[in-house]
């Protein structure tokens, strides 16, 4: 009886070794967060939200103010651009590489794995150029664009596993209806792959809505995100960690909002009948 | 509308689907493609419904070339093995879709919906969504989707292979009458030769992508042109033997291994005057083979009671017979048993081609 627990206990202890470590640190930063004058760094003396002060007070910024929600604004702009332009590329290239056929089409698939293992920082100055040139650079929607081309590539791999899922037949039937090719689509399976846009938007969402090295190079100065606000307040002389951490977890919050409200998208997978044709 | 296909050839890269295919099917008529699976058959389907493009040939509906029509020019109504229904749309928005994308206006859809409903009873799972239907249901809203556009052309493929057997008994009835009442020029896939055969005007069997016969139920049943229709025709199927033909006192015998049999003249004459050669296959039909009586000897290998009638496989010097005897039949293995050929209703077969040697 007390062996069967044991290993039946087994398994958990070891999740939560392998957990610690993250775990010690998220309560850290809630601790951090929350807590006012910290004794030995981490045991707080008193609880209050002295520490979330941006939220009603300007912070400086140079010789000038700005406030936390000018920074928040602009990086969920930031990220929502991005997070758009990745979703409706990647669910029109992955519909065109799930389902017809045209020359080159291996290669492309190929292609797009070898790109994302680009890292994107080597692309930067080019970038730089290229944004330059058409015009877009020092611009939230122009960076956007740029990050979202980093992200395209395995969104798109993405988006064609979604397609792949659904039926030749129903794609046929659909076409057998009176749908030309775009209508199966727009109107057969972007309400299938629901799921798979959500999906998409996500990464495409949050690799922007975490980035830091293009923001940081390809904006100006006068345009703050949440990134480039917190890697300010840590290259001061004095740090406030406490600042630093209820500023970190308001920065945190966006994607856990979005993630909980596309999470029932994410597992609301469309049940087939019946034998799927090839 | 009639289709006519003209020598029509798909190829995958070596591989020959579909070989030189002739078809005609007339105005109002019920066509079955019947043959096992990658025989060529939904190739055939997709190449009318225009997925696919025949690598030669013509499709003609009427006296028109098709080929490069896409799909949703064609005025088809098509039923897929898995129904292919819309997952997210209720079964009243998959029956609409069709309509809705004519830009049809919403009170004549309904009306339209209303009626292939009731044609098909299924107008109490209108609100529901395919995942809620059963098998036959959706079958049901899925042929609905395909006859509410008034189709000149209706493709089924397989449409019935995913119905329990009872159920299927009730819709090959029900989709024959259907059939019969609207009218619709009407191509059906099966691989179930009782299906073509019950419901079809007319069965083309196809092999390798080739076509080996086209006719009515009755006349491949009867006259099958080679082994391959003769052994797919019928069930249980056709006995074959190997056998070789004997002159003797101005009579043709064919003579197995175990026994020899006097040829009725009618059949002597035609296979005189189509082969000198010798080495042939005997086809004889379960139900044409008498038991109990004759001057074949064998032995019982099993008794299977049908309810209507008996299924007796005997072995005859090595070779396995089946049979078909009257209900109430009884042995046991082993027994000695005689058996009688009804030898007006024998087949032969060239042993080398395989073509009947009777037609």
């Amino acid at each position: 009886m007390v062996i069967k627990r044991v290993t039946k206990a087994i398994p958990y202890i070891l999740l939560l070794l392998i957990a610690a470590p993250f775990l010690t640190m998220y309560i850290g930063f809630f601790l951090r967060a929350f807590g006012e004058r910290m004794v030995l760094g981490v045991i707080p003396e008193r609880w209050g939200v002295n520490n979330f002060r941006f939220l009603w007070q300007p912070i400086a910024w140079g010789l000038e103010k700005t406030t936390m929600w000018a920074a928040l604004g602009n990086t969920m702009l930031f990220a929502t651009v991005s997070g758009f332009i990745v979703t409706v590329i990647c669910m029109l290239a992955g519909y065109a590489l799930s389902r017809i056929e045209f020359r080159g089409k291996t290669f492309f698939l190929v292609l797009q794995l070898i790109l994302h293992a680009v890292p994107g920082q080597i692309l930067l100055i080019g970038i730089f150029f290229l944004l330059l040139y058409i015009r877009l650079l020092h611009q939230i929607p122009g960076v956007a664009l740029a990050r979202a081309a980093l992200e395209i590539p395995l969104g798109i791999w993405m988006a064609k596993g979604f397609f792949d899922g659904i039926p030749w037949d129903v794609e046929r039937a659909a076409m057998i209806d009176g749908c030309t090719r775009f209508q199966v689509w727009y109107k057969i399976f972007l309400p299938l792959v629901k799921p798979g846009i959500a999906a998409v938007f996500i990464w495409g969402f949050l690799f922007a809505w975490h980035d830091f090295i293009y923001v940081y190079t390809l904006l100006p100065g006068t345009i703050k995100l949440m990134a480039t606000l917190i890697q300010n307040l840590l290259a001061t002389e004095v740090v406030d960690y406490g600042y630093l951490a209820a500023m970190s977890l308001v920065y945190s919050l966006p994607p856990l909002i979005l993630f909980i409200f596309l999470q029932r998208a994410l597992l609301k997978v469309p049940i087939f009948g019946g034998k799927g044709a090839v | 509308m009639r289709v006519f296909l003209d020598r029509v050839s798909k190829h995958f890269g070596p591989v020959k689907a579909v070989d030189e295919l002739s078809l005609e099917i007339g105005d109002k008529e019920f066509m079955a493609l019947l043959g096992p699976s990658g025989c060529g058959k939904t190739t055939t389907l997709l190449i009318v419904a225009g997925f696919y493009k025949p690598t030669t040939g013509l499709v003609l509906f009427d006296d028109r070339v098709v080929n490069d029509v896409p799909p949703r020019e064609r005025n088809i109504g098509m039923v897929f093995q898995s129904y292919a229904l819309y997952p997210h749309m209720t079964a009243f928005d998959n029956i609409a879709f069709p309509l809705r994308l004519r830009k049809m206006k919403k009170q004549k859809i309904k009306e339209k919906v209303k009626a292939v409903a009731s044609l098909l009873h299924i107008e109490e799972i209108l609100h529901r969504r395919p995942g809620e239907l059963s098998g036959g249901q959706q079958q049901r809203v899925a042929l609905a989707r395909a006859l509410v556009k008034e189709p000149s052309l209706l493709l089924l493929d397989e449409p019935l292979s995913n119905l329990d057997a009872k159920l299927r008994i009730m819709m090959r009835a029900e989709l024959k009458r259907l059939q019969k009442d609207l009218g619709i020029t009407t191509i059906f896939v099966t691989h179930d030769q009782i299906e073509a055969m019950t419901m079809a005007d007319r069965v083309a069997v196809l092999e390798s992508g080739r076509l080996q016969q086209v006719g009515s139920p009755e006349e491949l049943y009867n006259m099958p042109i080679n082994l391959f229709v003769a052994g797919f025709i019928g069930t249980p199927p056709m006995n074959f033997l190997v056998a070789t033909l004997e002159e003797a006192e101005g009579k043709l015998f064919i003579k197995t291994s175990h026994f020899s049999l006097p040829l009725p003249n009618a059949i002597g004459q035609k296979v005189r005057s189509r082969t000198t050669s010798k080495a042939v296959i005997i086809g004889i039909r379960p139900e044409d083979i008498t038991i109990g009586q004759g001057e074949i000897q064998g032995e019982i290998y099993i008794v299977e009671p049908l309810g209507r009638d008996t299924l007796v496989t005997v072995d005859v010097g090595g070779e396995t017979i089946k049979v078909i005897a009257p209900a109430g039949f009884k042995a046991d293995p082993h027994e000695r048993i005689r058996l009688a050929f009804s030898l007006e209703k024998i087949y032969l077969f060239d042993k080398e081609t395989g073509k009947s040697l009777l037609i």
